[in-house]
């Protein structure tokens, strides 16, 4: 893969992990059966490329992570989204929104 | 390896590192047994079930890694890994590593030795406290600048400002009263506050007081050698020049004053006022502190001048006092040399920098499969360019070491090389600066020696690269382009320094075989001083020396005996400014000055200085006499170019109507007395006996025997005669010959060095370039031999090439050679920078070298065997 979809891939997996915690916050594997549903399974990246992800927003300060037990006893690291996330995530968001509407009307115009 | 890994391991666990790892396995490890259990929900076999999730998740250890680079301290390990795996891959190629090692050593090495040298002379402050705020006080009048007298020292000393403060010294031979005989000691008579005002404190003892009278304070070198170097030596009492002076104090060792480097007695001076304005003798030290400003002090120093020439209203009054800094007092001219020694290091460390790369880009294309695989398994582009230039920073920095080795173990040669050139070679040494530069040169040399091949990988399509060997291609030849480049650079650069070399070669040749205009062989020359008393009388003066004479030719052997206040080439004791009748400069003009000596009527004779007009000294020429004067044919040709100078009349000094005039008695044949270097100077004689007495003559001796045999025989006349007077700066005329060219024997003998250096790391180079250039093309040589090419032909195709590449790069450094000739101009006798011999000589010779060079591997060409280069694949 050339690097310049690796770096789109690295944004748009950023926005949808923000995504994913903005609902509730969730462990690793959470997000990552999450993110799948949410992507019809469109992304067909591995699901270890999460963690990379998980490291860059924690270090951005976009989320928090903290250990908790789960419903079986078990250790689980869950992700929670910072106040910081949740601006960013409206921000981004709005971007999205603002690019899809313009790609929608060059897409009307065209038909 | 072992206690390594554990030190690395607690570094780690103390940043949480160890523990964040655990913590990030346990967390995949739970994911992937949540995707495990999901798949044996939906039916799927456990061992499918895994499978599958553990190919869903992708590689795990890319992951972890990925992490950890997102963790932002990734660099730090990286770059220790790096160094690691560089190390050891040095220590796989020892080869190449001890090529290259070797070449930056030397590169590194000598600027090193070089930076140390600029270091220590020009950089360092001077061994004075705060030594930035010393000055020397001078005398500027037209274009001649000079020291001082009692009455100037006396007017500054008085001077408002309080916060500047003031000291004098002056120079002198002293005369020491020893159990074995007396003893010429150098030596420096200082004012009270001298030592104060360089912040030297003494190691025994103390400085001069308020009321000390006839007090001396000794250096550290003759409390040991010449004292007892004890404590006891204090209050005891030393006589000199026929006083006694008792010993207050001993300074610590290396203190010495400025530009004097040996000076064994201090002698307490109080300077009283004096019956006149002059003789100007004092060197004048002032110190200003911080707060004092330049402008207000020159305003200062201006008022005092007013003073002064108010109370010494005869004589001009053109002149003012100025004051330059002590330190660009001690160096002198010497930035000009260093910065011409450095640049011909710099060129050897360029050379060396080409050869290793040239080594590296030898060495890369092997491992070109090796970096195709890293590529593929992940590795980033910029991540493989660190690495690299990590390793060649290794490289750099393992070159720096071996560099500062090698600098320390020639520093002591270098040292004495250079002292006959630069001053202040005793605060030369390896300090923290110095090592700080060999490192930023070593990891300079590092990056560079690493960029060149870093970017001549070709990084787009590294990845087809994977299996083959690396031969041939787009990219093979762009490397080989470099090689030549590089090649071609190498060639320019050790033009330059051999150019440099082989004129300063040549013009000490020049120098040594010049004429010097007096015998050197057969004379002995040597000082004595004589006391004041009774010597201070003229008729005592005069009656020592006549029989001095006498017993002299006395001696077997002996053939003549002169003596003058100096003696050729370089031993040169005083310079006067004088008008000529006729040519007098006028109120605004410039007085000549020129080399003035006063010398007996056998001076010429016994030293073979031609007589070419008139005569020389007569008996008659003495005391109450018409003033007699001989000068040198340059000062004729310069004076008077058409006519004779003899009879001409001139006036030393000031011109003044009330001095005596001085008229012309003979012209001599010009001889140097500021050294070789300096070439004819305008000189004038003047006779001894009509010119006060001083004490400190020069004798000069014609022999024709041994003088190992005639020097001691000279000596037991001279103590028969009074022993009391001590004989000093014995030596031969050859020997002063010698001795003045020895700043020129040293120069070039380090430029000479250098030169070899760089021809032979040049030489290297090409050798390394060719032969690998004849391996890549086997297979065409093999073809073109099968195909009926004679031996010869191969040969001469291969020498073509490496000649060529040998002479573009001479031309291309002509210019460059050219610009460092240039700045040797001073340093040159009777050559100039454009000669031409020297040019074509110094052409020819690298040009040889590469010949010789490239003669190795292109008869191995030659013997390359069709057949099984053919079948290699």
């Amino acid at each position: 893969m050339s690097y310049e979809k690796a770096d789109l891939l690295k944004g748009t997996l950023d926005l949808l992990i923000l995504k994913t915690l903005d609902l509730e916050p969730m462990h690793g594997w959470g997000i990552a059966e999450r993110i799948q549903l949410f992507s019809d399974d469109v992304l067909r990246v591995p699901t270890g490329s999460l963690y990379p992800a998980l490291q860059r927003l924690l270090r951005k300060g976009l989320i928090v992570a903290e250990w908790r037990l789960t419903e079986n006893n078990r250790r689980a690291r869950y992700y929670r989204l910072a106040s910081k996330g949740r601006k960013q995530l409206a921000a981004q968001a709005e971007s999205w929104a603002r690019s899809s509407v313009a790609v929608n009307r060059v897409l009307e115009a065209s038909l | 390896m072992r206690w390594i890994r554990r030190i690395t391991h607690r570094f780690r666990s103390l940043l949480g590192r160890t523990k964040a790892a655990q913590e990030l396995d346990e967390e995949i490890r739970y994911h992937i047994e949540l995707d495990v259990k999901k798949n044996i929900d939906a039916g799927i076999a456990p061992d499918e079930a895994r499978r599958q999730a553990l190919l869903r998740f992708g590689s795990i250890e890319n992951a972890k890694e990925e992490v950890r680079d997102e963790s932002g301290v990734r660099w730090i390990e990286d770059l220790v890994n790096d160094v690691r795996f560089a190390l050891r891959g040095l220590r796989k190629t020892p080869v190449f590593t001890a090529a290259a090692l070797i070449s930056l050593g030397i590169g590194i090495g000598a600027n090193t030795a070089i930076f140390s040298v600029v270091n220590g002379v020009l950089l360092q402050p001077l061994a004075y406290s705060e030594a930035d705020e010393l000055f020397i006080t001078y005398i500027a009048w037209r274009d001649f600048n000079g020291p001082l007298s009692d009455a100037d020292f006396l007017r500054l000393s008085e001077m408002q400002d309080n916060s500047a403060s003031f000291a004098a010294y002056n120079l002198d031979d002293f005369t020491v009263a020893r159990q074995e005989g007396p003893e010429m000691v150098r030596g420096a008579w200082v004012t009270p506050t001298m030592f104060d005002l360089l912040g030297i404190s003494p190691l025994v003892g103390r400085r001069f007081s308020a009321t000390d009278e006839y007090a001396v304070v000794v250096s550290h070198g003759f409390w040991q050698t010449r004292l007892s170097g004890t404590a006891e030596v204090l209050d005891r009492s030393l006589e000199v020049n026929g006083d006694v002076y008792s010993i207050v104090g001993v300074l610590p060792p290396g203190f010495h004053l400025p530009r004097i480097t040996e000076s064994d007695i201090y002698m307490l001076r109080r300077v009283d006022e004096p019956p006149r304005r002059g003789p100007f003798y004092l060197r004048v030290i002032v110190r200003l502190p911080e707060g004092i400003e330049p402008a207000r002090f020159h305003e200062h120093l201006g008022s005092v001048a007013t003073r002064t020439k108010g109370l010494y209203p005869a004589g001009t009054d053109e002149w003012s006092y100025g004051i330059l800094p002590l330190k660009e007092l001690v160096v002198g001219n010497a930035d000009r040399t260093l910065y011409l020694l450095f640049a011909a290091v710099g060129c050897v460390l360029f050379i060396a920098i080409a050869n290793v790369t040239n080594l590296l880009l030898a060495r890369g294309s092997a491992r070109r499969s090796e970096l195709a695989l890293r590529s593929a398994l992940g590795a980033k582009r910029s991540r493989l360019v660190r690495h690299m230039l990590t390793e060649s920073a290794v490289l750099g920095v393992l070159g720096a070491t071996l560099g500062v080795g090698l600098a320390w173990l020639g520093g002591e040669i270098l040292g004495v090389a250079a002292a006959s050139f630069l001053p202040r070679m005793d605060a030369v040494r390896l300090d923290n600066r110095v090592l700080m530069f060999a490192l930023a040169v070593g990891l300079f040399s590092g990056i560079v020696v690493g960029v060149v091949p870093a970017l001549s990988v070709p990084w787009k399509r590294i990845n087809q690269d994977l299996g083959t060997t690396g031969r041939g291609g787009a990219a093979g030849s762009r490397r080989g382009a470099i090689r030549r480049v590089l090649v071609i650079a190498e060639f320019a650069l050790a033009l330059t320094v051999l150019l440099a070399s082989g004129l300063l070669i040549r013009s000490l040749r020049r120098m040594q075989s010049a004429d010097l205009g007096f015998e050197h062989e057969g004379i002995i020359a040597f000082r004595l001083s004589l006391p004041s008393d009774p010597y201070e009388s003229p008729e005592e003066f005069d009656t020592f020396f006549a029989t001095l004479e006498q017993r002299l030719m006395g001696v077997p052997g002996v053939s003549r005996v002169g003596y003058a206040t100096a003696v050729p080439p370089d031993r040169l004791g005083m310079t006067n400014n004088y008008t000529v009748e006729g040519q007098e400069p006028g109120p605004r003009g410039a007085q000549p000055v020129s080399p003035w000596l006063a010398a007996n009527q056998s001076y010429f004779g016994t030293l073979g200085i031609p007589i070419m007009q008139g005569r020389t000294f007569h008996e008659t020429d003495r005391d109450g006499e018409p003033g007699a004067v001989v000068v040198n044919e340059a000062f004729a040709r310069f004076h008077f170019p058409d006519e004779t100078a003899v009879g001409k009349r001139m006036k030393s000094g000031a011109w003044d109507a009330t001095r005596p005039w001085l008229t012309i008695v003979g012209v001599v044949g010009d001889a140097p007395y500021l050294g070789i270097r300096r070439g004819d100077h305008r000189t004038v004689y003047v006779a001894y006996r009509q010119s006060g007495r001083w004490r400190v003559p020069w004798v000069v001796v014609r022999h024709e025997r041994d003088a190992e045999t005639v020097i001691p025989q000279i000596r037991g006349e001279i103590v028969a005669l009074d022993a009391r007077v001590p004989m000093h700066d014995i030596s031969t005329m050859e020997q002063l010959v010698r001795e003045s060219t020895s700043a020129g024997r040293s120069l070039s003998s380090l430029f000479s060095v250098l030169a070899v250096v760089a021809v032979v790391l040049a030489a290297t180079g090409i050798y390394g370039v060719i032969s690998y250039h004849v391996n890549m093309r086997r297979r065409e040589i093999a073809i073109r031999q099968a195909l009926g090419s004679a031996s010869v032909a191969v040969v001469g195709h291969v020498l073509k090439e490496g000649l060529g590449l040998a002479v573009f790069g001479i031309v291309l450094g002509s210019g460059g050679a050219y610009m460092l000739a240039r700045g040797l101009r001073s340093l040159l006798y009777d050559i100039g920078p454009t000669d031409v011999t020297t040019y074509v000589g110094t052409a020819l010779i690298l040009t040889a070298t590469a010949l010789l060079a490239c003669m190795v591997p292109s008869v191995r060409a030659s013997r390359v065997d069709p057949v099984t280069a053919l079948r290699e694949e």
